[in-house]
């Protein structure tokens, strides 16, 4: 529906949007291509992909680790949490459910500054380092799950099977589950890589032992070689391709992105 | 009868909801007071090493909002409502930046605009001279950098904030003979209004809170995360620290408390 009056401003507005799209790839394809340099600089015959998975291996298998544990415990947390604020309102869950989305408008330092604070005795324990990723994964679970339960015709056909007899237990298998696939895929997506990707707190929470791959990845920009630092960034985006299926598939569906990514 | 199902599903939905509210006490509530008890002893005291800090950070985020702001509402508009070829993946590279944490971006800053950067060395080869060689470490550099992250992310929110928008008023509005001008004026411009502002408030509030940028690049500026880092692990002054963390999440709050009320209003 464009007039004829607008195909100028159309194509000015086309050339933006092309712009911007191309302007976001063009720095991390650059890096691609130093990436397949080989790292004169560590005394390393190799590839820079073999420097960094022999050097920093631990980090990655550490952060791969960490982002599944974040990817479930911010399930079973959200999950039944977003099902209670819809099927089950009660005094005070409209609070409950602003409150969820708190933690993303609170800067990553500050929330890490207050975990060491608070927790100083726990520190280096990684369960700290998933909590603190899970602030901010928390809230896109229960945002995606609570949008799909108040736009799905749930109520209605929980209620039709109650009435032809389903138990409970074969409503929750049968209807709420199969319903809340796709969602849980999708927040799955999204968490994984807010996870794989979050600094600020793994910075800061970080040990020699558990070091996840983005506080790694500074590690490599600040004392290794271009290459090297270009292949870390290069396996870090890797981590980045859930997100952008994840973004592709939610569609329709409203999104923001807080202080996590 | 009634009454006690009605009580049942009460129960049963304050239960299902009480792992989460709990783990909001142990792992924000507690911590945060703990990090005000911290600051309070010497009366949250803000020297002015700290207000310069705040004023640097806030000028940047602002600046960064506003053109963000500016720059994503045509690509916003484009994206949520006209059709063009490649679209999926022009929102598959704006969603790049967006996954980069701050020092990857500050990273790939130093790739492009620092000392030998990409954009330098082609400016060199078309004009002679090196332009922007070394921008990424000074005030420009950090304001490209944010830039290159928030724009992104301001036009995806925005783009889902206009999908929302009801066309029907549109329709309606071309139905009894408005223009084009007319319609933008008069029904689209007010209608997005809200959207936009909430955006605006959401990007100052991520830009204030981004510090793997700045540890990357700034040398000279100082920015109120990159002082609470260093006051932590430089000078280990975890009582200063603690004081600039509060200051920082209550500006923070404050610009993302006032983006949700707009949403809040936007029905």
């Amino acid at each position: 529906m464009i007039e004829r009056w607008g195909t100028k401003r159309f194509a000015a507005g086309l050339t933006l949007t092309y712009g911007l799209a191309l302007i976001a790839v063009l720095p991390p394809l650059s890096a691609l291509m130093q990436s397949f340099q080989p790292p004169a600089s560590e005394g390393w015959s190799g590839s820079a992909y073999r420097y960094v998975l022999d050097t920093y291996g631990s980090s990655l298998t550490f952060s791969l680790r960490l982002a599944l544990f974040v990817v479930v415990a911010s399930l079973l947390l959200g999950v039944p949490a977003a099902y209670g604020l819809v099927r089950h309102p009660f005094r005070g869950s409209r609070l409950v459910e602003q409150l969820t989305v708190v933690p993303l408008a609170v800067p990553g330092i500050s929330i890490a500054m207050a975990i060491i604070i608070g927790y100083s005795a726990q520190r280096g324990q990684w369960l700290l380092l998933a909590a603190g990723h899970m602030l901010y994964t928390v809230a896109y679970v229960v945002r995606i799950v609570m949008n799909t339960l108040r736009n799905l015709p749930l109520r209605e056909l929980d209620d039709a099977a109650r009435t032809l007899g389903a138990s409970r237990l074969d409503r929750l298998r049968r209807i709420v589950a199969p319903l809340l696939a796709a969602p849980v895929a999708l927040a799955s997506l999204i968490v994984f890589a807010i996870s794989w990707g979050e600094f600020n707190v793994s910075f800061l929470l970080a040990t020699p032992t558990q070091l996840p791959f983005p506080a790694a990845l500074y590690g490599t920009y600040t004392s290794n070689s271009g290459p090297v630092a270009a292949a870390a960034t290069a396996i870090f985006l890797l981590g980045a391709l859930p997100l952008i299926i994840a973004v592709q598939l939610a569609g329709r569906s409203r999104f923001d992105y807080g202080q996590g990514a | 009868m009634m009454d006690v199902q009605e009580r049942r599903s009460r129960w049963l939905g304050a239960a299902l909801t009480a792992p989460l509210l709990l783990f909001f006490l142990l792992i924000l509530a507690y911590p945060v007071g703990r990090l005000a008890l911290l600051a309070a002893p010497n009366g949250m005291h803000v020297d002015a090493a700290m207000l310069r800090s705040l004023r640097n950070s806030l000028v940047l985020s602002l600046a960064v909002a506003l053109v963000s702001i500016v720059v994503c509402i045509i690509p916003a508009w484009a994206l949520a409502r006209w059709n063009f070829r490649l679209k999926l993946l022009v929102r598959s590279a704006l969603t790049v930046p967006i996954m980069f944490s701050g020092v990857v971006v500050g990273f790939l800053a130093i790739l492009t605009i620092g000392r030998v950067g990409l954009v330098p060395r082609f400016l060199e080869m078309l004009t002679g001279k090196p332009l922007l060689s070394g921008a990424a470490y000074g005030a420009t550099g950090l304001v490209l950098a944010y830039l290159y992250f928030e724009i992104p992310r301001a036009t995806l929110a925005l783009e889902s904030a206009f999908r929302e928008m009801n066309i029907d008023y549109e329709a309606a509005a071309a139905t009894l003979g408005l223009g084009p001008v007319g319609r933008m004026r008069r029904v689209i411009a007010p209608l997005a209004r809200r959207a936009i502002i909430s955006t605006f408030l959401l990007t100052f509030s991520v830009s204030l809170g981004s510090y793997g940028v700045a540890l990357m690049l700034s040398r000279r500026l100082t920015l109120l995360p990159v002082d609470i880092y260093t006051a932590f692990t430089g000078f280990l002054d975890d009582e200063r620290a603690a004081t600039m963390s509060l200051m920082l999440l209550l500006f923070a709050l404050i610009g993302a408390a006032c983006s949700r009320f707009l949403e809040g209003t936007a029905e």
